[in-house]
């Protein structure tokens, strides 16, 4: 009776990862014959006059999460480094409860402390003129992402088996040579585990980047400017999709931005399972 | 207890506790250059712990506090200003389940000697792998297959490599901590013949289980109970004629 149930289960997963970009991709079906695949690299977003350019939103998409990751892992692998390595136990558990604790907060509230500290330092300290821009979007997300790659760097790092701690030590390998040659290489995998789970998270969030991109349709200007509000896939469904006539053109337009998201996230994973 | 020959370690009233636990209870013993020197003991005896103290590898573990000496020609290895990184590289050490790198087998043995930057790639350093692997008697059955990965080898096989790959760091003294528990005969054959050869340039110590083993690959043995050294000797001495009562128990059989 177990062994059925587990293959129905395996069954149902693999249903529901096709079925996704399947529905997706049929909900998007008017809008695509109506628009045209060109809208994928086309600027201009107005739905009142049929303009469907979903580039500028795939930019800002690409912009929010390199700006997450160029921040987040260097500071959350860090982290777990000196939480496993550097503080003696007691400590290194007390690091990983609060990593938990900000792990566990709802993303509605990392948007509301967005808009209260976030957006105001940066008016201020850059000189805005609100402060919603892609850089504050990139900053949310990852603050957001943070704790899910440290604490999986850290998991990873204290299940390094101890033979091969040993090893090193026992080849006089001092404290940075033991980090990057063997504790790193040996954590890799599930530090990479980490970082996708938080790319997904990146990549999907939509409140607390809704709440502080700006939803400005149009591209960068120039195309690395991110002081400028714009807008995300994420944003511009959350924000649209409730306001757009089920069955429209524009409702099945933001079906299409979720399938380039659904695409993004997918090739995003692709590549990064593919193995030297 | 003192030997004719020259000791490359000795050790004076050597205690360890961990936490408050008293694991070694002043040990003194001095381990000749180019023998092998064999501990021996029931389980829980502080062989081991003792054999750890010799490079240090305690340190690292919470709670563990160590007090006496521990003389490597002379100079003790717990002074305040010994390094304790380049210690390890002058006292080798084997453990207890092969522990090769998850690399290739060239890998294995060029990766200290590279770190430490002993030398570059190159053809030096393939002298060098190429030494170590058969002064570790594992060249002949390896060297058709140096980009595989060591990971692959027998389990026999394993331990010669890393027996080579300690070898590469050029070290004096090599700890083996029960290098043979996890082999089966033949490999364990194999390693002692290699413990043998090993001892014309290193000195070699070694933990085992095996009293066997103690009676044939090593020169000297020692004793362990409770965290006390009983008694120390010639091997062929201890074996034949224990001066200790519960030394002849435990090498007869009636205890352990």
């Amino acid at each position: 009776m177990l062994k059925p149930g587990l293959g129905l289960a395996i069954l149902l997963m693999l249903l529901a990862a096709v079925a996704v970009p399947v529905f997706l991709l049929q909900a998007s079906i008017p809008f695509w014959q109506a628009a045209g695949i060109s809208s994928i690299w086309s600027s201009e977003w107005y739905p009142y006059e049929q303009l469907y350019g979903l580039l500028p939103a795939i930019i800002g998409t690409s912009w929010a999460i390199l700006i997450s990751l160029a921040i987040a892992i260097p500071c959350s692998v860090a982290a777990a480094i000196a939480a496993s390595e550097m503080l003696p136990p007691m400590l290194a558990e007390k690091a990983r409860i609060g990593m938990e604790v900000l792990a566990g907060i709802p993303s509605i509230v990392y948007g509301l402390i967005g808009l209260w500290v976030l957006l105001p330092l940066l008016q201020s300290s850059l000189d805005l003129l609100t402060g919603h821009s892609l850089l504050a979007a990139g900053l949310m997300l990852a603050l957001m992402i943070l704790p899910t790659i440290m604490l999986m760097t850290m998991d990873a790092l204290q299940q390094v088996p101890a033979d091969q701690r040993e090893a090193g030590l026992s080849l006089g390998l001092d404290w940075t040579a033991q980090l990057t040659r063997i504790l790193l290489p040996a954590a890799w995998p599930g530090i990479r585990s980490g970082i996708l789970l938080s790319l997904g998270r990146a990549l999907g969030e939509t409140m607390a980047v809704m709440l502080v991109v700006g939803s400005m349709d149009r591209l960068p200007q120039p195309v690395y400017n991110i002081l400028q509000p714009a807008q995300t896939l994420t944003s511009r469904i959350g924000r649209e999709i409730g306001e757009a006539a089920f069955g429209s053109i524009h409702f099945s337009s933001l079906m299409a931005a979720g399938l380039m998201l659904a695409i993004m996230g997918l090739s995003i994973s692709l590549l990064a399972n593919k193995r030297p | 207890m003192s030997t004719d020959t020259n000791n490359k370690l000795t050790i004076r009233d050597l205690k360890l506790w961990y936490d408050d636990f008293e694991a070694l209870h002043g040990v003194d013993l001095d381990i000749p250059s180019g023998k092998v020197t064999a501990f021996i003991g029931p389980s829980g005896c502080g062989k081991s712990t003792f054999l750890r103290c010799l490079n240090r590898m305690n340190d690292r573990i919470p709670g563990c506090r160590v007090q006496g000496d521990v003389l490597l020609e002379g100079n003790d290895i717990y002074a305040p200003d010994v390094d304790v990184v380049q210690l390890r590289t002058h006292i080798g050490m084997v453990f207890q389940k092969p522990n090769p790198f998850p690399k290739s087998i060239y890998e294995n043995i060029a990766y200290a000697p590279r770190i430490h930057g002993m030398m570059q790639d190159g053809p030096d350093m393939d002298a060098l792998v190429e030494t170590a692997l058969k002064k570790a008697s594992i060249w002949d059955e390896v060297k058709d297959k140096l980009k595989q990965p060591g990971t692959a080898l027998s389990g026999g096989q394993q331990q010669r490599l890393c027996i080579a790959r300690t070898i590469a760091i050029q070290p004096d003294v090599i700890l083996m901590d029960e290098p043979c528990s996890a082999l089966d005969p033949i490999a364990t054959a194999k390693i002692e013949e290699l413990m043998d050869e090993l001892k014309q340039e290193y000195t070699i110590v070694i933990v085992t289980h095996n009293m066997q083993q103690a009676a044939r690959a090593s020169d000297f043995t020692a004793y362990f109970y409770l965290g006390d050294l009983i008694e120390y000797g010639k091997t062929t001495d201890i074996f034949t004629a224990p001066k200790n009562q519960r030394t002849e128990d435990y090498i007869t059989g009636r205890f352990g």
